[in-house]
């Protein structure tokens, strides 16, 4: 009778490993989607949204979605988050333009985080306390084992088909799973609620769902229509398009927008119909009632408010106009909205009666030294992550993003091995010491990188750097995570554990947008502009000499972001050696 | 199933094409295929200024070229706007203002506009395009074995659709890469003020690297630019 249980906890950590992959899927397909919607190299800013959309909603869900899951049961959320995660990946693969396809990426994280916590809570629901450690653990390794095989999985499918072919597959992979989730809950709905640790005094009623037996037909087909009526709204299929009939149905019947044509009107209709059904319906496709419930307990402003500080940060950077200055006209007034609502969540948290964090649960030095570390190591992560590829298209790989991607593999592979070594020198070395020592690594590595030129990834010396990198940032996850947990009280771990990897998650947000910014904006302060090329060219305008000055200068803006990198990476260190003294992790 | 989903969204559209009221056809004395070409040509050539956006959804990897060419040309012959090129698989943009038979350019990463000499970067003088001989207008009537195709949409606009193939000597006014052996496939929209809404050009336009498809579309016939050198 277990089997069924342990089969879905399987599945989770699946589904779990594949949206973490897509955390990074893109980081290889960056310049590709970068020319689909219309972006050039140096509006690099403009781009970091793609890879912070997702992790915007990432982070912006999990909060929300631990509480969901808790009054909803799990399974209804695993399968509710493969399904928008499934919407975000259609959205992204058919996106006509930048907003469209962060709106996508936006969606695909919302669906990804949702799987986070309630597949922690799914194992708290299966295994008594004392034997969760494993199955905790299992869950995070394949949260990073995804972000290792989510660049290798990108350049597999980029070396078949475009970037767009992605995010078909994970359409399909998103569907696939959900629906053998959904095949696994009419087989195994009567075991789950008496899981032997079942943690949550709620969680019965929610763990079998009342329209577990039969689905509404109409309810399906409208969706149905919807999906593909959505599918024709963004791709505006040429034959369709320009057809004398078939084209007034894209005819925008007021402004120019394509939101406004029959076709999306007609998908507003089937949406409007299908709410209606659903709210009239015994047994409901969507549970609206039962969610709207739960909607008015879970903390639906705590998220809004933590969605809209961190992508108020996102907008003050990539709305930037570097050439000119690191902000844009309206970017102060964004950090200002951003600031505003982190300080409103922060005051909000401390009056709830039962908040996220309980109160006291982060007074130690280490456990908030720990966050902050964790915020800087992300951001100097999504450095090496982002730009490393990117170098090697525009220096030595310029037609094959699988080479380029064989670059990235040589830190990513490091990065393991560092994990294990961290973990072993916890036992003779001070947390601190341990994380610093990986951080200085790391450090070194990238200012070894920011002096990168056009031809040094040819040189089997350059592997020395990737690898220190990838050996440092390892070395730091062990430590950091001890020094967490003997920090915090054995009630809190789950939480703890999980704003860990938020505020990593956090810190390559930042880290991606601001960086980028950054680099952008110091490359062209102190450039000085290049000269004419018929002065360097001897009267012509074009020859190799000008063509590697222009390259060149491309390569500023990457090593000004290696930099910034390494200074992250020293703060990371620093922050670790003075705030984890006080751990009593080691020995 | 599947038959459900057809008749509804069939139906849901036929009901919202009721309520938007349908376009009136264009019931103008026919023209022949060239004489409607050649009628375009003159409209193109006469107008004061457009808007031309020229553009490829794809090149083949490891061809470096033009991705996007957009911008208003004039007949003094002028033209302003902004070429999108992929090289070494990424893209850069590079703002462009051609006048009096000079071409300024913004190279990528630089800040300021530059004079260059667009044949060295296998491109196109941009005002050139706006000429009437050896410019886009040309392959209206370069066209060989046209014929008149289906009417097409696009937007509120019912047009006459043509196809032929053109040359590829003239193309390589265009794109200076195309192999001027080959004749390209082309189709060309016309509306039934002799205004040439798009032009549509497929063959071999990078060496080596099979078939590329060029579209061009031309809007806002009769703007008034005055483009001056930066």
């Amino acid at each position: 009778m277990t089997t069924s249980p342990r089969a879905l906890l399987g599945l989770a950590a699946v589904a779990v490993a594949f949206a973490a992959a897509d955390t990074y899927v893109v980081v290889l397909a960056l310049p590709d989607m970068m020319s689909g919607v219309g972006l050039a190299v140096d509006e690099l800013q403009r781009a970091a949204p793609i890879v912070s959309g997702f992790l915007l909603g990432y982070v912006a869900i999990l909060p929300l979605i631990g509480r969901v899951s808790d009054i909803r049961g799990r399974l209804p959320v695993l399968v509710g988050s493969l399904l928008v995660f499934a919407l975000g990946s259609l959205v992204t693969a058919a996106s006509y333009d930048l907003t469209s396809m962060v709106v996508g990426r936006f969606l695909q994280g919302v669906g990804g985080g949702g799987l986070v916590p309630a597949t922690l809570a799914l194992v708290a629901d299966l295994y008594p306390p004392s034997r969760r450690g494993v199955p905790l653990g299992v869950v995070g390794a394949v949260q990073e084992l995804g972000s290792v095989l989510g660049p290798l999985y990108g350049a597999l499918v980029l070396a078949l088909g475009g970037w767009r072919a992605i995010f078909w597959v994970n359409l399909a992979v998103g569907l696939a799973l959900a629906a053998v989730l959904v095949a696994l809950r009419r087989g195994a709905s009567p075991v789950l609620p008496v899981g032997p640790g079942l943690s949550s005094p709620q969680a019965p009623t929610g763990v079998v769902p009342s329209r577990a037996r039969g689905t509404d037909l109409l309810s399906v087909g409208l969706a149905t229509i919807a999906l593909g009526l959505l599918t024709l709204v963004l791709l505006e299929p040429e034959p369709l398009l320009s057809g004398v009939t078939t084209g007034l149905a894209f005819l925008p019947v007021a402004g120019g927008s394509r939101w406004l044509s029959p076709v999306a009107l007609a998908l507003y209709t089937t949406v409007a119909a299908l709410v209606v059904r659903s709210l009239r319906t015994a047994h409901p496709l969507l549970d609206l009632h039962g969610w709207a419930a739960v909607a008015r307990r879970a903390d639906l402003f705590g998220a809004s408010l933590l969605a809209v500080s961190l992508g108020g940060v996102i907008l003050a950077f990539a709305t930037a106009d570097p050439q000119v200055q690191v902000f844009s006209p309206a970017g102060p007034w964004f950090l200002l909205v951003s600031a505003g609502a982190a300080a409103l969540l922060w005051w909000r948290t401390r009056r709830v009666e039962e908040p996220l964090v309980p109160h006291g649960a982060f007074s130690a030095t280490a456990a908030w030294g720990s966050l902050l570390v964790s915020f800087f190591v992300g951001a100097a992560l999504i450095a090496a992550l982002v730009d490393i590829p990117i170098f090697a298209r525009i220096t030595v790989y310029p037609g094959s993003q699988f080479m380029a991607a064989l670059v990235l593999v040589r830190l990513l592979v490091a990065l393991p091995a560092g994990a294990l070594l961290g973990g072993y020198l916890l036992r003779v070395l001070p947390a601190g010491v341990t994380t610093a020592a990986g951080m200085a690594l790391a450090a070194v590595a990238f200012v070894w990188m920011s002096g990168w030129g056009l031809t040094s990834l040819r040189e089997p010396v350059s592997s020395v750097p990737l690898v220190m990198a990838g050996l440092g940032f390892g070395l730091a996850l062990a430590p950091v995570n001890a020094s967490l947990l003997a920090a915090t009280a054995d009630a809190v771990h789950g939480v703890a554990s999980a704003l860990l990897v938020v505020a990593r998650m956090v810190g390559m947000l930042v880290g991606i947008s601001a960086l980028t910014t950054i680099g952008l904006r110091r490359y062209y302060a102190v450039q000085v502009d290049l000269p004419d090329p018929s002065a360097v060219c001897g009267g012509s305008t074009r020859c190799a000499e000008y063509t590697t000055l222009l390259k060149e200068a491309g390569l500023a803006q990457l090593q000004t972001v290696f930099v910034g990198a390494a200074v992250c990476a020293i703060a990371a260190g620093a922050l670790a050696l003075l705030t984890f003294r006080s751990s009593r992790v080691a020995r | 199933m599947t038959l459900t989903r057809n008749t509804l969204v069939g139906s849901a559209l036929v009901g919202l094409l009721a309520l938007g009221g349908c376009a009136s056809g264009s019931g103008e004395a026919h023209q022949s295929p060239e004489e409607a070409l050649s009628a375009a040509k003159t409209t193109l050539d006469k107008t004061s200024g457009v808007e031309v956006n020229l553009s490829t959804e794809k090149l083949p990897a490891s061809v470096n070229g033009i991705l996007t060419a957009e911008g208003v040309g004039t007949h003094d012959p002028a033209f302003k706007g902004s070429l999108k090129v992929a090289t070494g698989g990424i893209t850069a943009d590079v703002p462009v203002v051609a006048a009096q038979g000079k071409v300024f350019a913004k190279l990528p990463f630089t800040t300021k506009f530059v004079e260059v000499d667009p044949s060295e970067y296998a491109a196109p003088d941009p005002a050139g395009l706006m000429e009437p001989k050896g410019g886009l207008s040309s392959l209206l009537t370069a066209a060989k074995d046209v014929e008149e195709g289906e009417q097409v949409r696009s937007g509120e606009d019912v047009l006459s659709s043509y196809t032929g193939t053109v040359p590829g000597s003239v193309v390589a006014d265009i794109i200076p890469s195309a192999s001027a052996n080959a004749s390209f496939d082309a189709t060309f929209t016309v509306d039934d003020q002799d205004h040439l809404h798009k032009a549509v050009l497929t063959g071999p336009f990078y060496p080596k690297s099979g078939e590329v498809t060029y579209t061009i579309t031309f809007d806002q016939y009769g703007t008034n630019a005055n483009i001056a050198l930066p």
